[in-house]
């Protein structure tokens, strides 16, 4: 019986040995060049099963790196030894990639034997003197984004973002021109506080060099400066920089990270102690090889080579340096602020939840360009108003009327909520305000005075100043008390009436006793009423609601949505 | 002048005119300016720092008012104040009142006469910030000293009324003729700009420069060099590799290497070029264009090594050229 054991366990043990020989090979021994195989990648055929691999940094294995077949929403990290294990690959010619903090993400094909993904780190140093890319399409210029990304630049180009450096608005109130460009159309930061222009630089054309004479006139901004927030800009940022959220502005509040004029070394350089300058991204002309661009992004399978991910891009402080902010001493932008205390952020929603909400449309981020299909749900959009400014405010509001019979009289109880906002209700600039005007009607179609409850102030314009209602705003006065006034004329003390979050704002007007109904109407105003009249802005405002309510019909209450 | 100064001040910090006793002497690092006292001095610190409680909204009514009107009061006797000040803002990375301060500062500073003020400001501005985010607008600010002095230098020996002529309005010729002949700051700004012009004069000037300057100069001109090549199509690339410049030779190499695959084969005679950066690049662009194949040479090889060399890539060409 012993006898025929023996044989066995040295065949099994032998069969061990073996098979930790050739498991050391394959998580040991670095892929060896051939010669011969040139442009040729190796493959393996057979069946398809479970895949094993390991990330490595030069001859260093890479622990915790997050590895995926590309486009798939599973993950897993790899082992302190580098190793990873996937189930088996969608398709042959799937491809796993991977991607750690600190490196560009990289990529293999599932079927490579051995299946190494070598990831490189990022550069050191943010190069200032990088050379943005154009977004706009041009087949004479094929490193410009909207030649690949045309759906997202189409979304972008009708954006906010687009129009930052540009758009008439802003235009008008930097340089007092009204929106037909004539000269000398009331509020004007050039000529009112000529010092602070420059402090408008950081977020409406972060990429306006410091030695141009536009940081200080956006008048003169050109190129791609003029485009405002545009691609290569938010794809450069790789970490929200330092400095104090609300008092470091817009571009000082990044940490930019532009490729450099002398990437780093190739391994082969590596390896003889020697670098070497290459390509120059600043060239605008970008290579098609390692290191000749970087680009930053929410998703982290993108293996082309160029580009890293970063989690900044899903969350809120991302759009912090922009839009929250203190200028010339008062808190003109407070979104950012606004979110920290919201319900939404409670929820652990960020404000790409709602403004780069998946519109459903966009499937390959590069159509034809190497894009590969996804799942739309997973991709953002870049107008971020998707569904327009009067919709996204329609869709958080609400609105209550009560009608009730009291002595000698009627009151009317109205209730207005945001609901489903991660902010303030209007927000962003701090012009913007909200009417609610609630006006009484007599059978005649007369107006019927309000007994009582509040009015709206002289800066709801001649036509509604005075009229039952309430304005949620936060009206600026300067220091001898003229209100509405610039920010950059402004005490930074003001009254701030907008509506929270989640908190209804209840208001009583009481009518004469003939009442026959009201009228309610919610108004969305970008501007200031004399401020517009005097800039001739057409589109100033938005109708959210204009509701009748009758006597009899006592009580009304919708979303606006 | 030093009694208007002595007037502004007192006004400014008193608020009252005081009795002009005798002028003041001079600042002894800023002839134009008048010397103050470390209280005055003080004070006008106390006007900054309020100016930046303001700027970020730690005042609020008279107060915010007043911290404003008082800093817009100051001039260029607050230089140094301002100096120190724009600092301050720059390292607590406020950018309200840093770009604010900046500017103000800039003005002053752009139209002064004051060589040692200049020298003082570009020497001061940014001391102690450390790594800032503000980085570029100090650099900037100190740049501006810079080209001031350059200009008030160039005007005073010449005898001339204008400083020279901007480079932005120079031509392509007069460009690289300053590339041969400028120097420090002042060369940069021309290669800069050279570098954005078009024609053969261009990329023979960047050429020259790199070979013909050291250090950061010389490392300016090649980068300028190779982003301005990167443009290039390929057929100019091509024929820049037969350039006389071997500056030229090597950026063009580089560019294939990251650009080019189907001009592999002419990168393989530069492994055999007389400069031994010409031979590096080109080596190092094929082993890129070939996706980590080496087939050599080691630098510093023989003849015999260069010229195996050479064989197997050739060989490794004619394989690529069948795919």
């Amino acid at each position: 019986m012993r006898g025929t054991r023996w044989p066995s366990l040295v065949l099994l043990l032998a069969l061990l040995a073996a098979a930790g020989i050739i498991a050391n090979r394959w998580f040991t021994a670095g892929p060896r060049p051939d010669p011969t195989r040139g442009f040729i990648p190796s493959r393996i055929p057979g069946e398809l099963g479970p895949i094993m691999g390991e990330v490595m940094d030069g001859d260093t294995p890479v622990a915790g790196a997050r590895v995926r077949f590309k486009g798939d929403l599973q993950s897993v990290l790899t082992d302190a030894q580098g190793r990873f294990r996937l189930p088996p690959p969608p398709t042959p010619s799937s491809r796993v990639t991977a991607w750690k903090e600190g490196y560009l993400i990289a990529g293999a094909r599932a079927d490579s034997v051995p299946l190494r993904i070598n990831l490189r780190r990022l550069p050191a140093e943010d190069c200032e003197r990088y050379a943005w890319v154009d977004p706009t399409p041009d087949p004479a210029a094929r490193q410009n984004c909207g030649n690949c990304h045309g759906e997202i630049y189409r979304e972008w180009a009708q954006s906010g973002h687009a129009r930052a450096a540009t758009g008439r608005h802003f235009r008008n109130l930097y340089d007092g021109t009204d929106w037909d460009g004539r000269p000398g159309a009331g509020w004007s930061l050039l000529d009112q506080h000529p010092d602070g222009a420059g402090v408008c630089t950081a977020c409406h054309a972060p990429t306006v060099p410091f030695d141009d004479p536009a940081y200080y006139d956006l008048r003169q901004v050109r190129g791609v400066a003029a485009l405002g927030v545009h691609c290569d800009y938010c794809h450069k940022v790789a970490d929200a920089g330092g400095g104090t959220i609300g008092l470091t502005h817009g571009r000082f509040g990044m940490k930019l990270l532009r490729p450099p004029l002398t990437p780093t070394p190739l391994p082969s350089e590596r390896e003889r102690g020697k670098t070497a300058s290459l390509l120059s991204p600043a060239s605008g002309e970008r290579g098609r090889g390692e290191g000749a661009q970087l680009f930053f992004g929410p998703l982290d399978d993108v293996d082309r080579g160029e580009d890293a991910y970063s989690p900044l891009y899903r969350d809120s402080r991302y759009c912090a340096s922009c839009h929250e902010g203190t200028i010339f001493g008062v808190h003109v932008y407070g979104t950012y602020s606004e979110w920290l205390e919201s319900p939404a952020r409670r929820a652990g929603q960020h404000c790409q939840h709602c403004h780069m909400a998946p519109t459903g449309r966009l499937t390959n981020l590069a159509p034809g360009k190497g894009g590969i299909e996804r799942d739309p749900g997973t991709l953002g959009n870049h107008l971020f108003f998707d569904v327009g400014l009067r919709e996204m405010l329609r869709d958080c509001l609400q609105v209550a009327v009560e009608l009730t019979t009291v002595a000698g009289g009627v009151r009317a109880d109205v209730e207005v909520r945001a609901e489903r906002v991660g902010h303030r209700v209007p927000t962003g600039f701090i012009d913007r305000h909200l009417l609610l005007v609630v006006q009484g009607v007599g059978p005649d179609g007369r107006l019927l005075p309000a007994r009582d409850g509040p009015t709206l102030p002289e800066a709801a314009g001649r036509e509604l100043s005075g009229q039952p209602g309430r304005l949620y705003a936060k009206l600026l006065k300067d220091f001898e008390g003229r209100s509405p006034a610039p920010f950059w004329k402004a005490d930074p003390s003001f009254v701030d009436t907008r509506l929270h979050p989640a908190q209804p704002d209840r208001s009583a007007f009481t009518f004469p006793a003939g009442l026959d109904h009201v009228r309610v109407r919610l108004i969305y105003r970008r501007f200031w009423q004399e401020v517009v009249q005097v800039k001739r802005w057409p589109d100033n405002e938005i109708i959210l609601l204009d509701r009748i309510v009758s006597v009899r019909q006592k009580r009304w209450s919708a979303a606006l949505r | 002048m030093n009694a208007l100064f002595t007037l502004t001040l007192a006004l400014l910090l008193f608020g009252a005119p005081p009795e002009v006793k005798s002028p003041r002497q001079p600042h002894p690092l800023a002839p134009s300016l008048p010397q103050l006292t470390d209280e005055e001095e003080e004070e006008l610190d106390r006007i900054i720092d309020r100016f930046i409680q303001a700027d970020i909204g730690l005042l609020r009514g008279t107060e915010a008012q007043k911290a404003r009107a008082d800093f817009e009061k100051l001039g260029p006797e607050a230089t140094f104040a301002l100096i120190r000040g724009l600092n301050r803002a720059a390292k607590i990375e406020h950018s309200c009142p840093a770009v604010l301060i900046a500017k103000k500062l800039g003005r002053i500073l752009g139209s002064t006469t004051d060589v040692e003020l200049l020298d003082f400001a570009r020497e001061n501005i940014g001391l102690g910030v450390g790594r800032s985010r503000h980085e570029g607008v100090l650099r900037e600010l100190r740049l501006a000293c810079s080209l001031r002095r350059g200009r008030i230098a160039a005007s005073a020996g010449g005898g001339a009324a204008v400083g020279p002529k901007p480079p932005r309005a120079m031509t392509v010729t007069e460009l690289a003729e300053a590339a041969g002949s400028e120097r420090g700051q002042r060369l940069k700004e021309v290669l800069i700009e050279l570098e954005q012009r078009r024609g053969d004069e261009v990329i023979a000037a960047l050429g020259t420069a790199a070979a013909s300057y050291e250090g950061d100069i010389r490392q300016l001109a090649r980068d300028l060099l190779t982003r301005h090549l990167a443009r290039q199509p390929a057929a100019v690339l091509k024929e820049k590799l037969k350039d006389d410049r071997a500056e030229v030779r090597r950026a063009a190499a580089l560019i294939i290497g990251v650009r080019e695959p189907r001009l592999a084969g002419d990168l393989i005679e530069l492994l055999a070029d007389s400069e031994e950066s010409v031979r590096a690049a080109a080596h190092q662009a094929l082993v890129r264009l070939s996706r980590g194949v080496d087939f050599g040479p080691r630098p510093n090889a023989g003849t015999a090594e260069q010229e195996a060399a050479i064989k197997k890539w050739r060989e490794w060409w004619a394989r690529q050229a069948g795919r």
